[in-house]
C-alpha cells in the first residue's frame, strides 16, 4: 500500500510558540489511523494543516500532490475535515437539503443523490430529523448532519478532529465500524479519548508536537504509563484489563465487558 | 435560590411547518445550594432546558420560577434582565464566544452590560479570576492566545464576575483532557461548598455526574424519565451507570457473584481476585 499522506520536516508556530518543529509522518492509503494526545499537543493544528487551513505547507504531500496554491483546491476535493467545535455554518432550511447541498452543486442526477442520501440517513439514523431546521438541532445532532454532509461527497480521506464527543456510544461505534468497512477511505481520527482509538489499525500518541509512540493500536494501548504521564484518562475496561493482566488473571487486553466476565469465570 | 419548573414545554419554530417539540410537560424542583446533574442523549432537550432557565428563550407552555421571578409567556423585560443576573450560564464551548482583545475586557463585559458601577469593576474581575485559580497577570493577555484549559477558565470567570446565585454549566468538561477535567470539577465543587451557589450541570459524561452531583435528572425525548438523589441512583435500574458499576452488576447477573460496590478500581480488582 502506498503512502497517501507524507509530511516531511514540517514546522509551524503561532507567534513565538512552536507547535511543530521538524515533524514527519507518513500515512498509508486506506488505513485507519488514530492520533491521540492531551489538549495542546498539536492535534487540531495538524488537522487544520492537512487541509491547508493555517498555511499552505509544501512540507505536506497528499495524493502525490505537494501542497501549494495551485494544488490546494484539488487536494481539498478529496479530503474532508470534521471539526471538534459544533458546526453552525448550515446553509439550507432543512437537514435533507443541507446534506445534499454539496452533491447538488456538483450537478449530480436527482436519483443518484437520493440513493446516496438514503444510505447515509440509514447509517446515521437521522430519518426523524430530515425535515427539521438544522439550527433547531442539538449539538450531537448537528455533528451528525455535518458528518453526513461530508460522507455523502465520498471523500478519499476523512479527518475527524474530536468531533464525536457529543454522540452517544452506540452511534459512535456504528459510525466507526461503517467508516472502517469503506474500502477506499483513509481515516485519520484525532482524539483525546482512548475509547475512540479502538477501531483503528494504527495509533500515534502525540505530545507537544512530538510523536511519543507509534504502532499497532493494541500494542499502543499497553502504554498506560505514557498515557498517565501526559494526562490521558484510561477508560475503565482498558484500565481493568491492564491491571488484571499484571496480576496474571487475563493474558490479553479485553475491552468487551461480557467477554471479560466470561474470561475471568470460565 | 430555588428553581421550580412547572408543566414546561418548548417548541422550536412554533406554529410553522418546521415546528419541533424539544421539551414536553416538564416538572422539576431544584433546591438551593446543591449540584444537580441533567443527563440525556443528544436531542433529549438538555440545552433547551438550560437556555430556558437563563431566560434566553420564553416557554411555549408552563413556567420556570427562579426565586420570586416567574418566566412564562407574560414575563416583562425587566424581570428577564433580573433572571439573567441571578442565573449565570456557561455555554458549550464558551471560549468560542470570546470577542475582546484582553481578558480584562472579556470578563468585565457582562458587568458593563448589566450597568454595574465602574469603580469596582477591576476588583471584581480579579476576584473572579482568583475563584478559578488564575491571577492578576492574566488581565492584559489576549484570550485567543491562551490554552484551551485556560480559555475555559476565563469563560467561567466571566460568568462568576456578576455573582449569579445559580450557575448552569452546559457540558463543562467537553473537549478537555483528564487533568483539565479534574480542575473544572474542583472549581465547581468549591463554588457550591465555599460560595453556596446552586449548580446545574448538563452533561452526557456519566463519570462527571457521579463525581460531584447531589441529584440527577434524566431527560429522554424532552421528558423527565428519572429524578432522584445520586446516592440512590446506584440501586435504581433506570439510568446509565459508570462502567465500574455496570461491571459489578454484570458479574452478579451472569455469574451470581456479589462483588462489593465500589468506585475504586484497585478495590474492585482485589475483590475479583478473591472470587476468581
Amino acid at each position: 500500500m502506498k503512502d497517501i499522506i507524507v509530511i516531511d520536516k514540517l514546522s509551524f508556530r503561532y507567534d513565538n510558540k512552536y507547535i511543530f518543529n521538524n515533524f514527519s509522518l507518513k500515512i498509508k492509503e486506506n488505513s485507519f489511523v488514530s492520533i491521540i494526545g492531551p489538549n495542546g499537543s498539536g492535534k487540531s493544528t495538524l488537522a487544520k494543516l492537512l487541509v491547508g487551513l493555517l498555511k499552505v505547507a509544501d512540507e505536506i504531500t497528499i495524493f502525490d500532490l505537494i501542497m501549494n496554491e495551485k494544488n490546494l483546491n484539488d487536494i481539498r476535493k478529496d479530503i474532508a475535515l470534521i471539526m471538534d467545535t459544533t458546526n453552525d455554518c448550515f446553509v439550507a432550511e432543512t437537514v435533507a437539503d443541507e446534506i445534499v447541498f454539496g452533491l447538488e452543486n456538483l450537478g449530480l442526477k436527482n436519483s443518484d443523490i437520493k440513493k446516496r442520501l438514503d444510505e447515509i440517513v440509514k447509517l446515521l439514523k437521522i430519518d426523524s430529523i430530515l425535515n427539521t431546521d438544522p439550527y433547531s438541532l442539538s449539538g450531537g445532532e448537528k455533528k451528525l448532519v455535518s458528518l453526513a454532509s461530508s460522507l455523502i461527497m465520498n471523500p478519499k480521506i476523512i479527518v475527524i478532529d474530536d468531533a464525536f464527543e457529543m454522540i452517544d456510544k452506540e452511534t459512535k461505534e456504528k459510525i466507526f465500524k461503517y467508516l472502517k468497512q469503506q474500502k477506499k477511505l483513509t481515516i485519520i481520527n484525532i482524539t483525546h479519548n482512548i475509547e475512540d482509538v479502538y477501531y483503528s489499525d494504527r495509533t500515534i500518541i502525540l505530545n507537544q508536537g512530538d510523536i511519543l509512540v507509534d504502532g499497532p493500536t493494541l500494542k499502543v494501548l499497553e502504554q498506560d504509563k505514557v498515557f498517565n504521564r501526559i494526562g490521558i484518562e484510561l477508560p475503565f475496561m482498558l484500565d481493568l484489563s491492564l491491571k488484571l493482566k499484571l496480576y496474571g488473571l487475563v493474558d490479553k487486553i479485553i475491552l468487551d465487558m461480557n467477554e471479560m466476565v466470561n474470561e475471568l469465570w470460565k | 435560590m430555588e428553581i421550580k419548573i412547572e408543566n414546561l414545554s418548548y417548541y422550536y419554530n412554533e406554529k410553522t411547518s418546521l415546528q419541533k417539540k424539544a421539551l414536553d410537560d416538564i416538572n422539576i424542583t431544584i433546591e438551593k445550594n446543591i449540584i444537580t446533574g441533567i443527563i440525556g442523549k443528544y436531542g433529549s432537550g438538555k440545552t433547551t432546558l438550560a437556555e430556558l432557565m437563563n431566560a434566553l428563550m420564553i416557554p411555549s407552555k408552563g413556567n420556570v420560577k427562579i426565586g420570586k421571578y416567574v418566566l412564562d409567556k407574560q414575563i416583562n423585560n425587566k424581570d428577564i434582565k433580573e433572571i439573567r443576573k441571578k442565573v449565570g450560564l456557561v455555554m458549550q464551548f464558551p471560549e468560542e464566544q470570546f470577542f475582546n482583545q484582553t481578558v480584562l475586557e472579556e470578563i468585565s463585559f457582562a458587568l458593563k452590560n448589566f450597568n454595574y458601577k465602574v469603580d469596582k469593576l477591576y476588583k471584581q474581575v480579579i476576584d473572579s479570576l482568583k475563584m478559578v485559580g488564575l491571577d492578576e497577570t492574566y488581565t492584559e493577555r489576549n484570550p485567543y492566545k491562551l490554552s484551551s484549559g485556560e480559555k475555559r477558565l476565563i469563560a467561567i470567570a466571566s460568568v462568576l464576575v456578576f455573582n449569579p446565585q445559580v450557575i448552569i454549566f452546559d457540558e463543562p468538561t467537553i473537549g478537555l483532557d483528564y487533568k483539565k477535567k479534574k480542575q473544572i470539577i474542583a472549581i465547581i465543587k468549591m463554588l457550591k461548598d465555599k460560595y453556596h451557589k446552586t449548580i446545574i450541570i448538563i452533561t452526557h459524561d456519566v463519570d462527571l455526574l457521579y463525581a460531584i452531583t447531589d441529584q440527577i435528572i434524566v431527560l429522554e425525548q424532552g421528558k423527565v424519565i428519572y429524578q432522584g438523589l445520586t446516592s440512590k441512583v446506584f440501586s435504581s435500574q433506570t439510568i446509565v451507570f459508570p462502567q465500574i458499576i455496570q461491571f459489578i452488576n454484570l458479574v452478579k447477573k451472569e455469574k451470581g457473584i456479589d462483588l462489593e460496590k465500589t468506585n475504586n478500581i484497585k478495590d474492585l480488582i482485589k475483590d475479583v481476585y478473591r472470587h476468581v
